[in-house]
């Protein structure tokens, strides 16, 4: 009863700041509607509907029921899907096994956020951490963990300041190409390297924006794709890890640069990835794979993701910069999106890894096509090392 | 938060006080160029309609989160698990060893106590205030904040707390801090029972 | 057909309760992780050591950011969860979706054992301001409207068009409340007669405070397995035979509240799966969530176990006692306390209680297939299904 499945149709709304003109509904159905066309297919042709979002940013609890209206769950199937910053691939393998049931004709997953309605930055500092010992606001969220990867990476001379600069550089070059990236300017690595400090090393431009809006994805399995799709990205397969290192530590990426479970930020991409490699029977992963997309929440995370990806060696990553691979014309392309560093609404953002490594097999990257993908392969992280991999490929063999 | 509260005019290092003012500085901008934004969308004629979900809460502490707040108030001890399978310190107290998925806390031998001093592992500077939208004051404090590796736990132990104000080139990873308790009179049974951490 | 290919194989509740005070949200949920470890013998994929052939490899966890206060919310008891390395997804809404899900994670083939968990704590805060936040924003909620008024207004609108009687919801209570007495998990079992509920306080007409379900704290936990773990892990699996879900539109005035045609949809896609022609004939016991006394009555119909309009008279006439000939809600049901999120899990388990013969002084005896069903959202707007099988 599996099948084999595919995405057969993408859709994503623009990235902004703030989009007072439209509500969720309308931004929603946006995304909805730019996959169907994208898929060729009309809502009548989809039976489940899967919505991720995480609901406090916004405020409305069971979101999913208010959006039936934009997002066209009505009278079908569905449920709503939340682990953090990862939301959009944990919505993505959800409908990757719902399609590979087979009962499903094909099935649609939209990630969103609406950032501006809510307060995502109040959401994450001051409730995300654990009633008991919020003494200090968790830490103050996010930034701390950051940092810690940041001065790990330089301490052990996997990478120099400028060389991150340049991977900003990079993430704005790919993003001027990107009509659906937020952060679109092309910036230069004195802005970056001028731009004031967060938390040291972390400074404002190596720093992912809170964007607002929606992406959504249509996956079906073969036995509808063969019927009505004539440029499949096929799914070959897809794992999740879950770190599970809990508050007060902070689960935000957490902050032990050495435990017996290795750098604890680092323990869901990089055991992810090395699940999902074994069982593809991929043994090099730069030589074999043409594209990837990462969850680069800052400039920083991208230098680490390289290390943990296995592109590169242990502390290898500013050669991989140096070398100039991970570029758009590089060997090794990561992020022709941009990435999360470009544009991060948080429900969404997961999701448009996956649905950017599915637009470079489907040829539908337009200026930031990489040539001649064949096997594509995206990998998420979250709060509370939270990580989906998945890998994708143009025809199965 | 309000035991926390700290009065701005208590910062006296210059490069400290330029490092708050900055960061308030940037979170006023944040705020004002939103409220720009919406009026932009209001005066075309747009709605938006402005709510705020208050939502209070009791949560239990539970067996072993009593006891440990317990012992926080009315003995100065931070109590921490051992792990009777791998002898992991479980801190703070939870019903589970997370590595052997099995239950601690209930048996007495495996309550004990971690010292009030310990090593800084990472340090949170006073940066990025957040502002409230409904009040548009900045909120969050401006102390700095350290994860503290207490003695006696193992390298699972880390404990989230305030830092006393210091010169910035004073904070360092490996720092050696002491706990300073509140008086015995305005202790809770919280974490704030500890009033912050000072250097020794 | 779904032939043998899902399983439920072990199940763990707590003992709910209106407020569970001395028990933290984490100690709540380990109490039911650890019942089901002990019982099953079974370990996490990623816990080192030796590997026996059968493990958990996929956790599916059930709760809702907003009871809570806090954002992920569910990662501050991963530990207890034995998440630690482990595939996790968090469903944020109904348990018995929860447990579609973690079906699905089988079927698709990716997984073998899924733990699935779900919990709440209502006590904690103010069930009314959460279920406010439900509603849209824009239209509804500034009205103040929660989920007792909108199924005031479902309910006005059901008893009106099928001139069902406010006692004949009050027969639901009084069964359910007495049912109660016979399962140890119930929060609050009751000997009431029909005017001791019509008596009770009117809230939101018709709904009185004996037709409500009472605030209530408690956790969930079922192991799903594949055909072949399963016989490695119980004698007595229960086969999930059928499933279906489905959404309603969300605003009130969109649907014809008397109607319930996503729940319609959900038990005609769960029936095909299962092969179930006649709900009232093959059906032996159900479990429905009913956190309104009317939404029995209602849910029977939109089930097609009774024709439409039909609930109050099926309900009279005893047919949905124990004993009678499609009991239904032996366990006592949502009305006798159980937490929202956690209910449609829970009618799962207990369905399964029942076709493995342990449940004890509720057992319905040579029960062969039972329906469990959860809703969620305002007045039903989604709808979970599943059929069991032995």
């Amino acid at each position: 009863m599996t099948e084999r499945i595919a995405i057969i149709g993408v859709g994503q709304t623009e990235f902004k700041s703030k989009w007072p003109e439209i509500s969720e509904v309308e931004m929603l159905n946006m995304a909805a509607k730019r996959a169907l066309e994208n898929a060729g297919m009309t809502i009548k042709d989809i039976d489940a509907v899967f919505i991720g979002n995480m609901e406090l940013f916004e405020g409305n609890y069971q979101v999913d029921m208010w959006l039936t209206e934009g997002s066209g769950a009505y009278l079908k199937s569905g449920m709503k899907i939340q682990t953090g910053g990862s939301t959009g691939s944990s919505i993505c393998t959800t409908l990757f096994d719902h399609a590979a049931t087979g009962m499903f004709r094909a099935v649609m997953g939209i990630g969103f956020e609406k950032q501006d309605e809510g307060s995502s930055d109040a959401s994450l500092r001051s409730i995300s951490e654990d009633t008991f010992f919020d003494i200090a606001n968790g830490g103050r969220g996010a930034g701390p963990s950051m940092s810690e990867m940041a001065l790990d990476l330089l301490e052990r001379k996997s990478v120099t300041e400028e060389q991150i600069a340049r991977l900003r550089v990079q993430a704005s070059e790919n993003a001027s190409k990107n009509p659906h990236a937020h952060l679109r300017k092309k910036v230069t690595v004195e802005d970056v390297m001028n731009s004031p400090y967060l938390i040291p090393p972390l400074r404002l431009l190596h720093m992912c924006p809170t964007s607002v809006g929606a992406c959504a994805m249509i996956v079906a399995p073969e036995s509808t794709t063969g019927k009505i799709c004539p440029n499949p990205a096929w799914v070959e397969d897809w794992v999740t890890i879950h770190g599970g290192i809990q508050p007060p530590v902070g689960h935000l990426g957490t902050y032990l640069s050495k435990s017996e479970l290795g750098p604890l930020w680092a323990y869901g991409v990089e055991q992810a990835s090395l699940k999902l490699y074994k069982r593809c029977g991929i043994k090099n992963p730069r030589k074999e794979i043409d594209v990837i997309e990462v969850y680069n929440m800052s400039s920083w995370h991208e230098a680490e993701w390289y290390e943990r990806m296995h592109i590169c060696e242990t502390n290898g990553a500013g050669k991989l910069i140096e070398e100039g691979a991970t570029a758009l014309d590089g060997d090794i392309p990561v992020n022709p999106s941009g990435g999360v560093v470009v544009t991060n609404a948080i429900g969404a953002s997961a999701m448009q890894r996956m649905a950017e490594a599915a637009i470079q097999i489907r040829n539908e990257g337009g200026e930031r096509q990489v040539p001649g993908v064949e096997t594509a392969f995206a990998v998420t992280a979250g709060g509370d090392s939270y990580s989906a991999a998945a890998l994708f490929r143009k025809s199965l063999s | 938060m309000e035991e926390c509260q700290k009065e701005t005019a208590r910062i006296t290092d210059p490069a400290y006080r330029g490092y708050a003012e900055a960061s308030y500085g940037v979170a006023r901008k944040k705020y004002e160029a939103e409220k720009k934004v919406y009026q932009k969308a209001l005066d075309q004629g747009y709605i938006i309609i402005d709510s705020i979900v208050h939502l209070p809460f009791k949560e239990s502490a539970g067996l072993r989160l009593s006891r440990f707040f317990n012992a926080l108030r009315d003995e100065s001890k931070i109590l921490a698990l051992r792990c009777p399978q791998c002898r992991r310190v479980t801190f703070p107290p939870r019903a589970v060893c997370g590595f052997c998925r099995v239950t601690i806390g209930e048996k007495e031998e495996e309550w004990f106590a971690l010292g009030d001093t310990g090593t800084v592992t990472s340090i949170v500077l006073p940066t990025e205030r957040e502002v409230d939208r409904a009040t548009g004051r900045v909120v969050g404090e401006p102390n700095p904040c350290a994860f503290i590796r207490l003695d006696g736990g193992d390298e699972w132990t880390i404990l989230v707390h305030y830092l006393e104000f210091m010169d910035i080139e004073k904070l360092k990873r490996g720092m050696r801090v002491k706990a300073v308790w509140r008086p015995r009179e305005e202790r809770r049974g919280r974490m704030s029972d500890i009033e912050y951490f000072v250097t020794v | 057909m779904m032939k043998r290919k899902v399983a439920i194989v072990a199940l763990a509740q707590s003992k709910y309760e209106s407020s569970k005070k001395t028990l933290s949200l984490g100690e709540m949920i380990w109490e039911v992780v650890e019942k089901i470890l002990r019982e099953t013998g079974l370990k996490f994929e990623a816990q080192a050591g030796d590997k026996p052939r059968t493990v958990i490899d996929k956790i599916v966890s059930c709760s809702e950011d907003y009871w809570q206060g806090r954002t992920i919310s569910d990662c501050f008891y991963h530990l207890e969860m034995g998440a630690l390395g482990m595939s996790v997804t968090k469903v944020a809404g109904d348990g018995a979706s929860a447990v579609y899900h973690g079906a699905v994670n089988i079927l698709s083939g990716k997984h073998n054992v899924v733990l699935v968990i779900a919990w709440r704590k209502e006590s904690e805060t103010i069930g009314s301001i959460v279920e406010n936040a439900a509603f849209d924003p824009i239209y509804l909620r500034p009205l103040g409207i929660d989920f007792l008024m909108a199924a005031g207004m479902q309910a006005n609108q059901y008893l009106h068009k099928y001139g069902i009687t406010e006692d004949q919801c009050a027969e639901v209570v009084v069964k359910n409340r007495q049912n109660a007495f016979s399962n140890p998990y119930a929060q609050e079992p009751l000997e009431l007669s029909i005017a001791d509920v019509m008596d009770s306080k009117m809230l939101s007409y018709p709904i009185k405070a004996l037709d409500c379900k009472p605030v209530s704290d408690g956790a969930c936990a079922l192991v799903l397995a594949n055909e072949e773990a399963a016989k490695d892990l119980t004698s007595n699996p229960i086969w999930i035979a059928g499933m279906g879900n489905c959404y309603d539109s969300h605003y009130p005035g969109d649907r014809d509240l008397s109607d319930c045609e996503s729940l319609q949809m959900a038990a005609q896609k769960a029936y095909e799966m299962a092969g179930i022609t006649d709900p009232f004939r093959d059906i032996d016991v159900a479990e429905i969530s009913e956190c309104y006394s009317y939404q029995e009555l209602l849910w029977m119909e939109g089930l097609g176990i009774c024709g439409r309009g039909e609930g109050g008279e099926f309900v009279r006439d005893g047919i949905t006692r124990i004993g009678g000939k499609l009991p239904v809600n032996p366990s006592g049901g949502v009305l006798s306390g159980n937490p929202s999120g956690v209910a449609g899990m829970i009618r799962v388990g207990e369905a399964y209680l029942q076709l493995s013969g342990q449940a004890d002084k509720r057992q319905i005896p040579d029960a062969g297939t039972a329906l469990a069903h959860g809703c969620y959202g305002p007045n039903g707007q989604s709808h979970c299904v599943v059929i069991l099988n032995r």
